[in-house]
């Protein structure tokens, strides 16, 4: 942190060429590509004369000096060096002879230490009773699978129909013939071979045979689909995102039946080879946007990944800011809907939460039950969001501020009504505000942490101390425990989990603030808030928009406008395609009829 | 954070611009000084002297028009030379730096007079200065944003102010209507005209401006929304606080704002202003300083503007406290600024454009030679 406050204090005096860097966004690629402004347009760019943009001159100007490793990328090398101690093993091609095979893999796996990788061996009676063996992991692999189509047609079935001829290759007959599994892959080396059997399929290593048989047979343990546990709603799908890579894809897949829907598959992490899924509509959404996220997908080296979290710190834009750049959610409607409207998903095996990008401020301050209900209604719920927005960040500091420092607007009766209830709190308002925001914060993480069968204590706990007692010890107020209620209830309403952090720690910045000058305070802090905020992008898209930069709106922002109007699909995010429906789409009604007519 | 490219704006973003580098001076003297020098006819002062200021406004949109793709320091360096630049670039900035420690003086002491009496006014400039740095610091394309996201708010808070306080509106203070006589009005109002200069900021962004041909349409449209501001304001205040009293407020605009009084509840709710106060003068300190920085940077070709933020907010905060006291730093605003000022702030733009006329040079010039 310190180094970071140098570094910025250093960036106040002294130029870094880094600083030349174009960040990403996807505005100014378009603005480039127009034509150059002022009068010098007409195709003179060959002229010698002519000055270079200056942004080229500066882009010449500071080259880049080749950087040094880091200590974190040495040690990451290093440890792919370890790994490599192994790893020259590994990339030896697979042997003729089984034992070779057999004997590698062993020391590979660290047999007979590592007890759950099994390998069996058999003969396979089709041909001279060859010898072979399969190899996979306890619990990564279906047994019952392995079992039945693939120990019994070799060692039971292929007895039934010898060949006749001596030189036969049983290799191609195994795999064409003999094994009726839906997937296979032929691996030439062993490194193929332990990729396959550590996702959780199966090898199966024939003597005489230079190629090993993978096959599909994973039976990972999996939840079944169950609520979203953080994004309810109560009208709308009731599914969400679990842990499985493939049951999660296949969500998105039930929903958009289209070839267009794409699923670009990396995998992250060199130890724990993590599967993850960049999604997006070929044809609509912006390309730009699609490499952009490949390329700092790309860029993610470690060795192991847990959860989409991790992804989005990686990727995101802002990595220090408290208002997340991209949107974490567990509802595949959710994602269904902002891949139709140009944005890219991104899935990853082991986290029930998809990363939806680029987002704005109103997608997290969305919800999906806005669209399933009535405009009216859905407008109405959005905009007491927003109010409990601000309540949420503002309201504790404005009490700071009001009874601090402008009691002269409190109307009479109110303010003799808050001085009597003060008269017997011995501490300054502000301090009151601490406390009570701090049990209130204890309260909710004990909450969260708190085992199930113990969660009615917390409420009662909590409810007393927070109300009734510390109100009659006189340690703090009644208006304010009504304060910090409204508090707790506005930060509740916010549908997005990170967002929500950012509204109960902006709290405290406020509180700050309001203590030292009032409401003078919270306004430097509202305009500071927008500078940063209007600053901030999401893959190139401003947080704002389409509000700042203004551009032409689809009705979606605070305001939800009928789905029959909503035929545009949003600009911001630059898509390929226009229209997401037909202009008219109530043709039978005259009312809309009408108002289309009126529209164009 | 190192988000250190200028970045582009649109030519919308100009008339946000423009709007809140004018209409900041609504909160501050203006309407009390156009009731001392045009009693109730104050309106019609504020109209004729923005009558005088579009023969500057004029002058810029002609210099944009004929220049389309060069900033002021440029155009000068084509006409004088490199002394030119030099010379414009030294000039812009220390108009912008001017009104900069003059209007940062003036807002901490509104504060300081209204809501925070006992408030060190260090911390308060600091504030102030803290917000200036941080947003020129974010570049031209996130101060324009704000302001787009914030004018509204602010337009909505003064047209607030004057329908909370129209309940007092007394039309027969409007006469006499040519107020302290035409012959004071015509010797006051070339002065006034000041009150506009800020518009030569313009020509410092335009490389900035996506659209550059669409600018003069912005900066007109920009001008004459502010003229009205201007000239609503002042009706309202004339006819609500009289000429005895409008002569004599220090901040005019909180005055009106302390009357209002709509049934028990709704009275007193001067300080909810303190908002639409501190959005409109933080981010007219901001463009200002901005254009401070920009004009440095730009006249001495140095590629990157973010390195004179710091030293240039640390100038402004320490000569905010050079005036000795709030009437000295008033007068420096209004005796001197907003009356001498557009013999600079017009002038420059008035003498690059007479010298591209005289030596025939200018994009638009040339190609209308070839045409005829």
């Amino acid at each position: 942190m310190l180094s970071k406050i140098w570094q910025f204090v250093k960036n106040l005096f002294v130029v870094n060429d880094y600083v030349f860097d174009e960040l990403f966004n996807i505005d100014r690629v378009r603005m480039s590509g127009k034509k150059p402004e002022g009068g010098n347009q007409s195709g003179n760019s060959k002229d010698p004369g002519q000055e270079k943009p200056s942004d080229d001159n500066r882009k010449s100007a500071f080259r880049h000096p080749k950087r040094a490793y880091t200590v974190a990328e040495l040690k990451a090398k290093k440890e792919k060096q370890q790994i490599g101690g192994k790893a020259d093993l590994e990339k030896l091609p697979v042997s003729a002879d089984i034992d070779i095979n057999l004997e590698l893999l062993r020391k590979l796996f660290n047999l007979p230490k590592n007890k759950d990788i099994i390998v069996r061996e058999f003969s396979i009676p089709y041909h001279n009773e060859t010898r072979a063996a399969i190899i996979y992991i306890d619990g990564a692999a279906n047994t019952q699978i392995i079992d039945g189509y693939v120990l019994q047609p070799l060692m039971v079935l292929s007895n039934l129909n010898k060949p006749e001829t001596e030189d036969h290759n049983l290799f191609q007959t195994v795999k064409n013939l003999l094994v009726p599994t839906n997937q296979t892959a032929v691996a030439d080396s062993i490194k193929k071979v332990i990729d396959g059997v550590v996702n959780g399929d199966t090898a199966i290593i024939i003597d005489r045979s230079d190629k090993v048989l993978i096959v599909e047979t994973k039976g990972w343990p999996v939840r079944s689909i169950g609520d979203p546990k953080n994004e309810k709603v109560t009208q709308g799908p009731q599914d969400a995102f679990n842990e499985s890579f493939r049951q999660n894809l296949a969500l998105i897949r039930k929903r958009i039946r289209s070839r267009s829907l794409v699923t670009e598959y990396f995998k992250i992490g060199w130890r724990s080879q993590t599967d993850l899924a960049l999604l997006y509509l070929d044809g609509v959404t912006n390309k730009k946007i699609i490499s952009e996220m490949r390329k700092r997908l790309k860029a993610i080296k470690m060795a192991y990944i847990t959860d989409t979290g991790i992804i989005q710190q990686l990727v995101g834009d802002s990595p220090y800011s408290l208002i997340p750049t991209s949107l974490a959610t567990e509802r595949p409607d959710r994602v269904t809907a902002f891949l139709n409207e140009g944005h890219i998903a991104i899935i990853m095996d082991g986290s029930p939460f998809a990363i939806i990008a680029p987002i704005t401020i109103w997608g997290l301050l969305h919800s999906p039950e806005d669209y399933y209900l009535n405009p009216v209604v859905g407008s109405f719920i959005r905009i007491i969001r927003v109010i409990s927005f601000f309540v949420g960040v503002i309201t504790p500091a404005f009490y700071i501020a009001i009874t601090n420092y402008h009691p002269e607007m409190i109307p009479t009766d109110l303010l003799l009504a808050i001085a009597a209830s003060r008269e017997n709190v011995p501490f300054p308002v502000i301090a009151e505000v601490l406390m009570m925001e701090f049990a209130f914060e204890l309260i909710r993480e004990a909450g969260l942490r708190i085992p199930s069968l113990m969660g009615p204590t917390i409420g009662i706990v909590g409810a007393l101390i927070l109300g009734q007692a510390a109100v009659q010890a006189n340690i703090v107020s009644p208006i304010l425990v009504i304060v910090v209620a409204l508090t707790a209830l506005s930060s509740f309403t916010i549908p997005n989990i990170a967002f929500s952090y950012t509204v109960r720690l902006l709290r405290f910045v406020f509180i700050f603030l309001a203590s030292i000058t009032g409401f003078f305070g919270i306004a430097f802090g509202l305009l500071v808030l927008t500078f940063i905020v209007t600053g901030m992008k999401s893959l190139g898209v401003s947080m704002l928009a389409p509000v700042a930069p203004f551009r032409p709106m689809s009705g979606d922002i605070v305001l939800r406008r009928p789905f029959f109007s909503f035929d545009s699909v949003p600009k911001y995010t630059k898509p390929q395609v226009k229209f997401q429906q037909v202009k008219l789409i109530r043709k039978w009604d005259p009312v809309s009829r009408n108002r289309v007519k009126g529209d164009s | 954070m190192y988000r250190l490219k200028e970045g582009k704006i649109s030519s919308n973003g100009i008339f946000g611009i423009i709007v809140i580098l004018i209409i900041t001076k609504v909160f501050l003297g203006i309407p009390r000084v156009a009731v001392q020098e045009g009693g109730s006819a104050s309106w019609l002062l504020l109209l004729m002297s923005a009558g005088i200021a579009s023969a500057g406004v004029f002058i810029i949109v002609k210099l944009i028009k004929k220049f389309p793709d060069k900033n002021i320091v440029d155009i000068a360096e084509t006409l004088w030379g490199p002394p030119g630049r030099v010379i414009v670039a030294a000039v812009m900035a220390s108009i912008f730096l001017y009104i900069s420690t003059v209007v940062v003086r003036e807002f901490a002491e509104t504060i300081l007079t209204t809501v925070l009496p006992r408030t060190p006014i260090s911390i308060v400039t600091l504030m102030f200065v803290i917000t200036m740095v941080l947003g020129a610091y974010n570049g031209l394309e996130v101060i324009t944003r704000s302001v787009t996201l914030l004018i509204p708010f602010i337009l909505v808070g003064i047209t607030s102010i004057l329908l909370l306080a129209g309940s007092f509106i007394d039309l027969n203070n409007f006469f006499p209507l040519l107020g302290t006589g035409i012959d004071k009005l015509v010797v006051h109002a070339p002065g006034r005209s000041s009150i506009y200069i800020d518009i030569v900021m313009v020509t410092l962004i335009i490389s900035n401006v996506n659209e550059p041909e669409k600018i003069p349409q912005q900066v007109w449209k920009g001008f004459l929304f502010s003229t009205a501001v201007f000239v609503v304001v002042q009706l309202f205040y004339v006819s609500i606080l009289t000429i005895h009293a409008g002569s004599k407020l220090y901040i005019p605009l909180f005055q009106l704002a302390r009357i209002i009084y709509m049934g028990r509840f709704v009275q007193r709710i001067e300080v909810l202003y303190v908002f639409v106060w501190f959005f409109t003068g933080a981010l007219q300190l901001t463009l200002t300083l901005y254009g401070a920085v920009t004009a440095l940077s730009r006249g001495f070709k140095i590629p990157i503007y973010q390195p004179l933020l710091f030293p240039l907010g640390l100038l402004v905060f320490s000569l905010s406290f050079v005036p000795q006291s709030t009437l000295h730093a008033v007068s420096l605003d209004m005796n001197i600024l907003r009356k001498y000022g557009s013999l600079i702030g017009f002038g420059v733009p008035a003498a690059l454009l007479l010298t591209s006329v005289v030596l025939r040079k200018g994009g638009k010039t040339g190609e209308k030679q070839k045409t005829n």
